[in-house]
């Protein structure tokens, strides 16, 4: 190749530079609208939605726009009712001059209403279109989706950019808490075992909002059909596994002691018993003493001792209590069905279809060990302290 | 006679295969939806019988070293039979390539740029490609190396940097599937990604690498490849478990979860990026082989005037295979496994055995 023919192909590729720079698709700020949230709600209509999107105004501190800083709101709020998702959506893009952008969407809030009715049938576009995301969060509105949306929240003007942060951090220290659409896509696919959703609430006071995870919701097949409040959940994450490290107090008739525990090393393995399959459950982990109270005259030997043992009855009691709730549910929120899949899938095959039967029958045997290893930084408390020594 | 000069070493030799099979290790899907969770299993089957295919090839290598496909057919059934079985091969090079030019149109077209018509994508791809090929061999397979290295370093750190989402329990039950289905994977896998390596048979001549070594090389390529090939189906399998069935990339969905924090995350890009400079090697790869085939058939004295013809060639070719996706992948699962099988396992073994049966021996002719 000489020289000539050289710098010919230079300019035949910088003139290409210019007129390819992102084709048909180049997506500038100025002409897209960024979706955060998104939110489904029933319609009166029973084949038919409330869509609610929440767009996040793009304020530019240079530029034109300057006097948009620090004025009104940071988002605004477009509805619209139709029988799909993305119709309902081309409905809405011709509302506004700009694209409708869903590549950054936070999260997809259902209305509870429409939780009752049935979710199925609204996943499948969250799947399909390229645009979502399968790590989006996925949330029930204790009301309705349009109310979480609309509401701004003190820290984070925006509810969606707020609440995804919030499940975030949240998801750190109790994992069960936070629902991605892969997660809810999974456990639909599973067929036995039911999906739970976090349930957000929100309360207005004085124009701003708080909005709180209030518990999970529990679905059967796709529908609503109950609820853990944030006891109930405590007692889910422990068998699910996965939480770092999960507060604890414990109230005994000698005094009261704030635990936490870490370190947890589960092992749940489905068998199969003399009256039918169960579960059993090893349960290991560290009790860390973050304060006592009351406890005196007492040694610290009998303090761990009797600690020790309530925390291993109220663990189990926890454990239990959701567990059993679940059972009147019939909704195998734990995925045990699958479990008991993954370690039989010969066996396993006969009992799909009756594990709706088998599920409110299952029964659990819960081993638990626990350990003190951490006393915070003193040995031994303020009123045991003197009493101790004399012992000695 | 020989149409291209040019000379490739044994290193180049060796990331040009192993870059070759990687290219495949993207688009996984069709063999996914097949085996779902013990794909793992069925692609070290594969390996294994690509093993088979490789020793077939290396034989063929060995005993015609300075002769290309081609050449070989005249050799071995004559200058008639010959010259079919060639014309059989312009078929499947040229159908191949259609293949990947369609595959990496399609990746753009849905996951990239939706809005902008696959034809322009394909003819840009496709210029590039054009001009490497007139380079000839030594053009194409120059960045072999530097291809592979980026995407071994691209797969070892998703790979850790996806441990968050990564859940072993994804791949059980072990083995609960008909035993019809592992026989249709491990078909697939050996056939798609592995057996395709058939192509370097075309480039025999152009490679500088003493006649005992070619296998050791050529097995080594293969290795890299297929240990990537692993690697990505256990991390996606890993990361998306049951939901793996549903997507037409699995891994740019799997490199779509990463999210270390709100910085790092979209990792996508990367998949994007290993799958078009790959696609690029591949598609080149093939592409040069098909212009060879035919200017080696019809005797031409130089490749280079037919490049842009069987650029088009390629281009309409590929607008015109499948009406949808959906269609791509039932034939990709039932249909193509079959026809490959043909091309890259009973050709070559007719013509290994034939010339091992007639003796006929282009290193002991002495040249």
């Amino acid at each position: 190749m000489n020289k000539y023919n050289r710098r010919i192909y230079l300019i035949i590729i910088l003139i290409i530079n210019f007129i390819l720079t992102g084709c048909w698709d180049n997506n500038e700020l100025d002409t897209i609208s960024i979706v955060t949230g998104l939110g489904i709600d029933a319609a009166e209509n029973d084949d038919e939605i409330d869509l609610t999107l929440q767009v996040s105004k793009i304020k530019g501190t240079t530029g034109y726009e300057k006097g948009a800083v620090g004025q009104g709101s940071s988002f605004f709020v477009m509805e619209a009712t139709d029988s799909g998702i993305l119709s309902g959506i081309d409905k809405l893009e011709k509302q506004i001059p700009r694209s409708i952008f869903l590549h950054h969407n936070q999260v997809i809030i259902f209305g509870k209403e429409q939780a009752k009715k049935g979710i199925k049938k609204y996943m499948d576009v969250f799947i399909r279109e390229h645009q979502m995301r399968m790590e989006t969060w996925v949330l029930i509105s204790d009301s309705t989706a349009k109310d979480i949306l609309t509401a701004t929240m003190e820290q984070e003007e925006n509810s969606a950019i707020g609440l995804s942060k919030m499940i975030y951090s949240e998801s750190r220290d109790y994992e069960v808490l936070s629902t991605k659409l892969i997660d809810l896509t999974s456990k639909m696919m599973e067929k036995t075992t039911s999906p739970v959703i976090p349930i957000v609430t929100v309360n207005s006071e004085n124009g701003n909002s708080e909005a709180e995870i209030s518990g999970l919701a529990i679905l059967k097949e796709d529908k609503y059909i109950g609820e853990l409040d944030l006891e109930r959940v405590r007692g889910y994450s422990w068998i699910m596994g996965n939480c770092r490290e999960i507060p604890f107090n414990i109230k005994t008739e000698h005094g009261y002691a704030d635990t936490s525990i870490s370190n947890i090393k589960l092992k749940n393995k489905p068998k199969f018993g003399a009256d039918g399959p169960f579960i059993s459950i090893d349960f290991k982990g560290d009790v860390s003493i973050r304060e006592i109270q009351g406890f005196e005259d007492m040694k610290t030997n009998e303090i761990f001792a009797i600690l020790q043992r309530s925390c291993v009855e109220q663990l189990k009691k926890e454990i239990l209590d959701c567990f059993n709730y679940s059972k009147n549910l019939n909704a195998d929120i734990y995925g045990f069905g699958t479990e008991f899949y993954r370690k039989y899938p010969k066996n396993f095959e006969k009992l799909r279809e009756y594990w709706d039967e088998i599920y409110p029958e299952l029964d659990m045997e819960i081993d638990i060990n626990l350990e003190i290893t951490d006393t915070g930084k003193v040995l031994n408390s303020l009123y045991m302290e003197e009493k101790t020594d004399e012992n000695r | 006679m020989k149409i291209d000069n040019g000379k490739i070493s044994a290193s180049q030799f060796m990331f040009a295969v192993a870059c070759f099979i990687q290219a495949s290790t993207l688009l996984t899907a069709f063999f996914i939806s097949v085996t779902k969770q013990d794909s793992w299993i069925v692609s070290i089957f594969g390996f294994l019988i690509g093993m088979i295919f490789l020793w077939i090839y290396t034989a063929l290598m060995k005993n015609f070293p300075n002769k290309n496909l081609v050449e070989i057919n005249d050799l071995v059934f004559g200058p008639v039979i010959g010259k079919i079985f060639s014309f059989i091969y312009i078929y499947f090079f040229l159908t191949l390539s259609a293949l990947n030019l369609k595959d990496m149109g399609d990746f753009v077209g849905i996951a990239i740029m939706p809005d902008t018509p696959t034809i322009v994508i394909l003819v840009s791809f496709m210029c590039i490609c054009a001009w490497a090929v007139r380079g000839g061999i030594e053009i194409v397979t120059r960045y072999s190396l530097f291809f592979t290295f980026t995407t071994s370093f691209i797969i070892i750190v998703t790979f850790f940097l996806a441990f968050n989402d990564i859940d072993f329990n994804n791949f059980l039950p072990i083995f609960n599937q008909p035993f019809m289905k592992y026989l249709q994977g491990t078909h697939i896998i050996s056939t798609i990604p592995f057996g395709e390596i058939v192509v370097f048979l075309m480039v025999t001549p152009n490679i500088e690498i003493p006649k005992n070594k070619i296998g050791k090389y050529f097995t080594l390529g293969f290795a890299i490849g297929g240990i990537s090939l692993i690697l990505i189906i256990l991390r996606d399998i890993a990361v998306l478990g049951n939901v793996i069935t549903l997507f037409t990339f699995p891994s740019f969905e799997t490199l779509r979860m990463i999210r270390l924090s709100s910085t790092l995350g979209r990792m996508e890009v990367l998949f994007a990026v290993i799958l078009i400079t790959l696609m690029f090697f591949k598609i080149s790869f093939l592409y040069y082989v098909s212009v060879l085939v035919i200017s080696q058939i019809f005797k031409l004295n130089s490749h280079k005037n037919i490049v842009i013809g069987v650029g088009i060639i390629i281009i309409i070719y590929s607008t015109n295979l499948y009406y949808s996706m959906i269609q791509h992948m039932e034939h990709g699962s039932n249909i193509t496994p079959f026809q490959w099988l043909i091309y890259e396992f009973l050709l070559p073994l007719i013509t290994l055995t034939v010339a091992k049966i007639r003796k006929i021996s282009s290193s002991e002719e002495g040249n």
